[in-house]
């Protein structure tokens, strides 16, 4: 069953057609891969499907609603959290206040005690107890991506949008967070993930949907996907099908 | 959690019976009557940079709005009172409506315009206190450039004389703003607040209702603001657009809640019972002119060397703040530097502040030198030849 229906949707910045009429789904329980080169649109659906952006046409609908052009925040409230790509904590808290503050809003309200309990539930299933309570400085880049990862947890989401959390980080943590992604599913949350590292993506998805200049192009299971010629097309060029 | 509500809350009442008793105890025991107006101008500016800072210091939004909000309090008491004869009482509570009011209108299309923050909301504010104050010189129902004469005003007997009356309102609504910022600062609200200031679009895309919060920050500055303001405009007595809509107001709740710090809600109080202090010494010096220099500067020393205040480093370091405060308070009465209450307190504050402003480098070497209960391991030598230079 589709939890998140996408139909049509166009969005441009001025000359530059970033998404160019994108129809696909996310169905409820899955882990869908989203791939593609830079600048094919990625990050751009995302923040629409975040309500970071207003699309300029299509229709948006999750769990039956309709979520077109519905403001960040309301977006949250229905049950979609995203993560940034680039770690983008609330520097003047420690972590396990950016947990408390993300669970107290999200989906369902909280009051503030209630919050500073709940906190530690996410800190110890991210791993970052021991720092919970340090200064947002002292982490690395590691603990700033679980961090973020924690936070969009704690709203307690239906549907997870996990924004390149791989990138910059070496192999063993990437592996490490693999392992989280998997346990984050397991908890029975629908995970949409924008991903470059191919590995992962392949080992993580049930299906796999690959944008190019705004478009779908291909949809299906991994292998299939990445045997499909228009994907090596998009990712290599013409030359790519001659090797 | 709850225990230190408690304790906060148990704090605050002990302030305001201390408070609320003061003026019984200054004729019983004979103390100047200076006090009683020191005081009451010290709670008119620590209800202003308190309501200043719910929207700024929270939310995050610069603002030099603080004049207009107050200037509207101080005319809407102004006209009902002096042009169409309102007993003061009853004017009050529109002081804190109509500036309230004009918060919210100035917020709904402030807010909506999703570019509009930063440098741009900061010369919107200032932008209004010039409309208003334009309007008020122009428009003879409401000034009309000949002022507003507010002497004379009777007030109710059960507020007592002139001063104690001041005095009391000035307490009530001097406590009713700062218990406001604290129950904010402890609330969702105040969290939601927090994370839009660190970083608004996240806050929005984690479900913080981001338009309604601020229009809240906002609603509660202004309403707050405007209510002192109306207050105040007995203390003016002869009301005139240019002793209202300057730029006096915005700087001091500026200057107040960086030095007391703004992320704490007993920043900005403590900022202003300083700054009240120091000025109120000097000007009586008669170095009102230097005064403001003064205060310029610390300013500037202020926004390059203590970035979260002295509030919060006094509560870190308690024990030093004490020894300081009370053994300087101490010596000076003891050698009768000076006879007057305020000046010793001064004295007092002014060393606990310097002591503060010192750059926490020297502090850490302090500690260092005490034998270090500070945190473990070699000194970083790099930081540690910075700080030599430094000092």
């Amino acid at each position: 069953m589709s939890l998140l229906e996408v139909t049509d949707v166009a969005k441009r910045f001025g000359g530059v057609v970033a998404l160019d009429g994108v129809t696909m789904r996310v169905d409820e329980g899955e882990i869908l891969g989203l791939v593609g080169p830079n600048g094919s649109g990625k990050s751009t659906l995302i923040n629409v499907l975040s309500g970071f952006y207003a699309g300029d046409r299509g229709r948006v609908e999750f769990a039956g609603t309709d979520a077109t052009s519905l403001r960040a925040n309301r977006v949250a409230a229905l049950g979609i959290a995203r993560t940034f790509q680039i770690p983008r904590p609330f520097d003047t808290m420690t972590p396990r206040e950016n947990i408390a503050t993300s669970y107290m809003f999200g989906q369902h309200r909280h009051s503030l005690p209630e919050a500073r309990e709940a906190a530690g539930e996410w800190l110890e299933f991210t791993g970052l107890g021991d720092v919970a309570d340090l200064a947002i400085t002292e982490l690395t880049l590691h603990q700033l991506k679980f961090l973020e990862l924690a936070r969009a947890l704690a709203t307690q989401p239906s549907l997870l949008l996990l924004d390149e959390v791989l990138a910059g980080l070496n192999p063993s943590e990437i592996n490490q967070s693999v392992e989280m992604i998997q346990r984050v599913h397991a908890r029975g949350i629908t995970l949409l993930i924008v991903e470059h590292v191919m590995r992962a993506v392949m080992a993580l998805s049930h299906r796999i949907v690959v944008l190019d200049q705004g478009k779908v192009i291909v949809e299906g299971v991994p292998e299939q996907v990445m045997a499909d010629p228009a994907v090596v097309r998009a990712y290599l060029g013409d030359r790519g099908l001659d090797a | 959690m709850t225990g230190s509500r408690l304790r906060t809350l148990i704090g605050f009442g002990a302030v305001a019976l201390t408070l609320g008793f003061f003026p019984a105890l200054q004729e019983a025991l004979d103390l100047p009557r200076f006090l009683v107006i020191f005081l009451f101008t010290t709670m008119f500016w620590v209800s202003q940079a308190s309501s200043w800072n719910i929207l700024t210091g929270f939310a995050g939004y610069f603002s030099f709005g603080q004049g207009a909000w107050y200037g509207i309090g101080v005319y809407t008491v102004s006209v009902l009172v002096g042009k169409h004869g309102w007993p003061f009482v009853a004017a009050l509570p529109f002081a804190g409506l109509a500036a309230g009011a004009a918060g919210l209108l100035l917020g709904v299309v402030v807010f909506r315009l999703r570019r509009l923050s930063g440098e741009i909301f900061a010369l919107t504010t200032l932008a209004v206190a010039f409309v208003l104050a334009a309007v008020a010189r122009l428009s003879p129902a409401i000034d009309g450039g000949t002022g507003i004469f507010m002497t004379g005003t009777p007030i109710p007997e059960f507020l007592g004389d002139f001063s104690t009356a001041m005095y009391r309102l000035t307490l009530v609504f001097a406590l009713l703003t700062v218990l406001a910022a604290y129950l904010i600062h402890d609330s969702r609200l105040g969290w939601g607040l927090f994370a839009i200031r660190d970083d608004e679009q996240v806050a929005d895309g984690l479900g913080v209702p981001v338009f309604r919060y601020k229009m809240a920050a906002l609603g509660a500055n202004a309403f707050f603001a405007g209510l002192m303001g109306g207050v105040w405009s007995l203390q003016l007595g002869f009301v005139t657009v240019d002793d209202v809509f300057n730029i006096r107001v915005p700087l001091f709740v500026i200057l107040m809640s960086v030095l007391g710090g703004m992320s704490h809600w007993m920043g900005p109080v403590l900022g202003a019972v300083i700054i009240t202090t120091l000025s109120d010494r000097l000007n009586s010096a008669g170095l009102a002119d230097v005064s403001q220099i003064i205060i310029g500067a610390l300013l500037v020393v202020l926004a390059l060397a203590v970035r979260e205040g002295v509030y919060l480093r006094m509560r870190d370091r308690w024990v030093t703040t004490a020894a300081i405060f009370f053994g300087v308070l101490a010596l000076v009465t003891v050698l009768d530097i000076n006879s007057s209450l305020i000046s010793d307190f001064a004295y007092a504050i002014v060393a606990t502040t310097v002591a503060m402003l010192v750059p926490s480098g020297v502090w850490e070497r302090v500690r260092a030198a005490r034998g270090g209960n500070g945190r473990g391991g070699p000194p970083d030598i790099l930081a540690e030849d910075l700080t030599e230079a430094n000092t």
